[in-house]
C-alpha cells in the first residue's frame, strides 16, 4: 500500500482557498434550475411528439405571412441577417423613438456590429430590418449577453456638487429624456431666482440664504416626476432608493471623449473594475480636473467626489485621492459579465436612440 | 471533492441534481462569476441530454470536458472585449461598493491563480477542487497527461513565487 504523497504548504493553502471560495460563490443551499427541457423518458432525444411538427409547421407558416404582409404594407422591402452554422442568438432591436431617419438607422446597426464585436461576436450580421428595427445574428453569443445591447450608452463623470437627504420618492418609472423619451420641460432650477452653483466653489460663494434655498429645492426634488436630463447641463439625479439626491455639474467627460474601455480583475477581492481611455481632449480635462480636486489638495472636501452616470442613471460615486494622469476607473462589481457588457456598450459610438430588445433567441 | 464523486449509472435527471453543484463551483473556480459559470454548466448538460452516455464515469468525464470548454469560451468572448480595447492606466481610488465572495484570508492566493495561464488554471482547478487523477485530467482537457502534471508542477512554482512576493 502506497501512502500519497505529502502535500506542500501551497497545495494545502491552494485546497482550502478554493473550497472556501467554491462554497462562498455557491452555498450547498443552492437549488439547481430546471433545465429548460424535460428529461422524462417520453422526451428522449431523437424522440418527437406527433403533434409537435405540424404545430411547428403551422406557426411557421403563420410568421412568414404576417413578415411578409408587414414588410409588403411598409412599402420596403427588409430581410432578416442570414443565422450561421454554430450556436449563438438572434436578436431583434426596435428603437423606442419612432421616425428615426436612414442615417439614424445606419449609424445605429454600425454601433450594434461593434458593440457585438466587444462581446466577441467578431462575425455578427447586422441588418436593418423595418423602418425602426435592426435584426441580428450574433455568433457565440447566449441571450443574457445581450440584453443591454440596444441602451444609448451616454457615459458621463460629473462633479459632485452637493447631496441632500429627503423624504423618499420613486425613480422615475419612463425613459428619461436622455434615453430619448418625454420628460417635464419646466427648468425648476429657474425658481432659484439666482443661477444655480454648478460647483462646489459656486456653492460656497453663495449666502446662507441661497444655500438653504438650493437645499430645500433638493429635499423637495420629486424623483419619480422631475429629472430634467440635460446632456452637458447641471442635473439632479436619485439613488435607487429615491431618498439621496445629487446634484451634479457639467460632465467632466462623457462618451464622446471615450477611446477604448476595458475590463480588468481589481487587485486583491474578487472584483473587476471597468476602465475608459480616454481621447486627447477628453483627457486633458480629466487630468486637469482630478490635478485640482482630490484628497491632497482639499482633504475631506465632497469637490473630490465625481460620480458616473450611464444613460442618466447613477452608476457609482468616487473620492479622488490624487491627480490622475491616466483614465478613470469607472465601475467595480463582482460581476464579471454586467461589465463586460458595459464595456461592449461604450465602444462604437452613442446610439442615437434607446432600442429595446423585443427577442433573443439562441440555438 | 463534490465533482470527481464516483458515481453509479443514474439517469438524466439524477445526474444533474448529483453533479450541478459541483460542476458549477469548478466553473466558478475558472470564469470568476456565479451567472457565467451557471451558464457553462447549463450547456454542458444540455449537450451531455443527447448523447448516449452509459457508463458514469464518461458522463462526468463528458461534464467535465464540456465546462471547461464552455468556460474557456467565456473567457476568449472576455479576452476578445480586452483585445478589442485598449489598456488603461487605474486610478487610484477605492472601490465604493466592493462585494466581498473571497475571504480576506485565501484573497491572495485567488488573485494569484487568476493570474495564471488559463490552463494552468485549469490542471490545478481539476487537480486540487475536483480531485481528479492526472489521466481524468488531461482527458478533460484534451492534453497529454505529462503535460498535467509539468503543467502543475510550474503552477505550483508559480504560484509560491506571487506569494512570496507578497509576503
Amino acid at each position: 500500500m502506497t501512502m500519497p504523497p505529502r502535500r506542500s504548504d501551497t497545495e494545502v493553502r491552494l485546497v482550502a482557498a478554493l473550497t472556501d471560495t467554491a462554497r462562498r460563490y455557491l452555498p450547498d443551499a443552492t437549488v439547481p434550475p430546471p433545465l429548460p427541457l424535460s428529461a422524462s423518458p417520453d422526451h428522449s432525444p431523437g424522440r418527437i411528439r406527433s403533434w409537435v411538427v405540424p404545430v411547428l409547421a403551422a406557426a411557421l407558416v403563420v410568421a412568414v405571412t404576417v413578415t411578409a404582409l408587414v414588410m409588403t404594407n411598409r412599402g420596403r422591402h427588409y430581410s432578416a441577417p442570414p443565422a450561421g452554422t454554430g450556436p449563438g442568438t438572434v436578436v431583434t432591436l426596435r428603437a423606442r423613438t419612432h421616425g428615426l431617419s436612414a442615417a439614424d438607422l445606419s449609424k445605429a446597426r454600425r454601433i450594434i456590429e461593434a458593440r457585438a464585436a466587444g462581446l466577441g461576436a467578431n462575425d455578427a450580421n447586422v441588418k436593418v430590418t423595418g423602418p425602426n428595427e435592426i435584426t441580428a445574428w450574433l455568433p457565440g453569443l447566449a441571450a443574457s449577453d445581450v440584453t443591454d445591447l440596444g441602451a444609448v450608452g451616454d457615459l458621463q463623470l460629473r462633479p459632485l456638487v452637493i447631496g441632500a437627504y429627503g423624504p423618499a420618492t420613486s425613480q422615475p418609472a419612463g425613459p428619461t429624456a436622455a434615453t430619448g423619451g418625454a420628460r417635464r420641460t419646466v427648468d425648476p432650477f429657474s425658481s432659484l431666482g439666482f443661477p444655480p452653483p454648478t460647483d462646489t466653489a459656486a456653492w460656497r460663494a453663495l449666502s446662507t440664504v441661497q444655500q438653504n434655498a438650493v437645499q430645500d429645492m433638493l429635499e423637495r426634488w420629486d424623483c419619480a416626476n422631475t429629472a430634467p436630463y440635460r446632456a452637458d447641463a447641471l442635473t439632479v439625479l436619485c439613488e435607487p432608493d429615491g431618498r439621496m439626491r445629487y446634484l451634479l455639474g457639467p460632465a467632466i467627460v462623457a462618451s464622446k471623449d471615450v477611446q477604448s474601455a476595458e475590463v480588468t480583475a481589481y487587485p486583491g477581492p474578487a472584483a473587476w473594475q471597468l476602465s475608459v481611455d480616454l481621447k486627447a481632449a477628453g483627457q486633458q480635462r480629466w487630468t486637469s480636473y482630478t490635478a485640482q480636486h482630490n484628497e491632497q489638495v482639499h482633504p475631506d472636501d465632497p469637490a473630490n467626489i465625481w460620480v458616473a452616470t450611464v444613460d442618466g442613471k447613477l452608476v457609482q460615486s468616487h473620492g479622488t485621492r490624487k491627480a490622475v494622469n491616466g483614465a478613470p476607473a469607472i465601475w467595480y462589481t463582482p460581476d464579471q459579465r454586467s461589465e463586460t457588457r458595459l464595456a461592449a456598450n461604450l465602444i462604437g459610438g452613442v446610439l442615437p436612440a434607446p432600442f429595446d430588445v423585443v427577442s433573443a433567441t439562441s440555438r | 471533492m463534490q465533482a470527481g464523486t464516483p458515481t453509479t449509472e443514474l439517469g438524466f435527471e439524477e445526474l444533474y441534481r448529483a453533479h450541478w453543484h459541483g460542476m458549477v463551483r469548478v466553473a466558478i473556480l475558472l470564469v470568476d462569476d456565479i451567472e457565467s459559470a451557471k451558464d457553462c454548466v447549463q450547456d454542458a448538460f444540455l449537450g451531455l441530454y443527447g448523447r448516449p452516455l452509459r457508463n458514469p464515469e464518461a458522463q462526468l468525464a463528458y461534464l467535465h470536458k464540456s465546462v471547461v470548454n464552455a468556460a474557456r469560451s467565456m473567457l476568449r468572448r472576455r479576452g476578445t472585449v480586452r483585445r478589442h480595447l485598449r489598456n488603461a492606466e487605474l486610478e487610484a481610488v477605492q472601490a465604493a461598493d466592493h462585494s466581498v465572495l473571497v475571504s480576506a484570508e485565501h484573497a491572495d492566493l485567488m488573485a494569484a491563480l487568476r493570474q495564471l495561464p488559463q490552463r494552468q488554471r485549469e490542471v490545478l482547478v481539476l487537480r486540487y477542487w475536483s480531485g481528479l487523477a492526472e489521466a481524468e485530467i488531461a482527458a478533460a482537457l484534451g492534453i497529454r497527461p505529462g503535460t498535467v502534471k509539468s503543467a502543475a508542477s510550474r503552477a505550483l512554482t508559480a504560484l509560491e513565487t506571487k506569494l512570496g512576493d507578497l509576503r
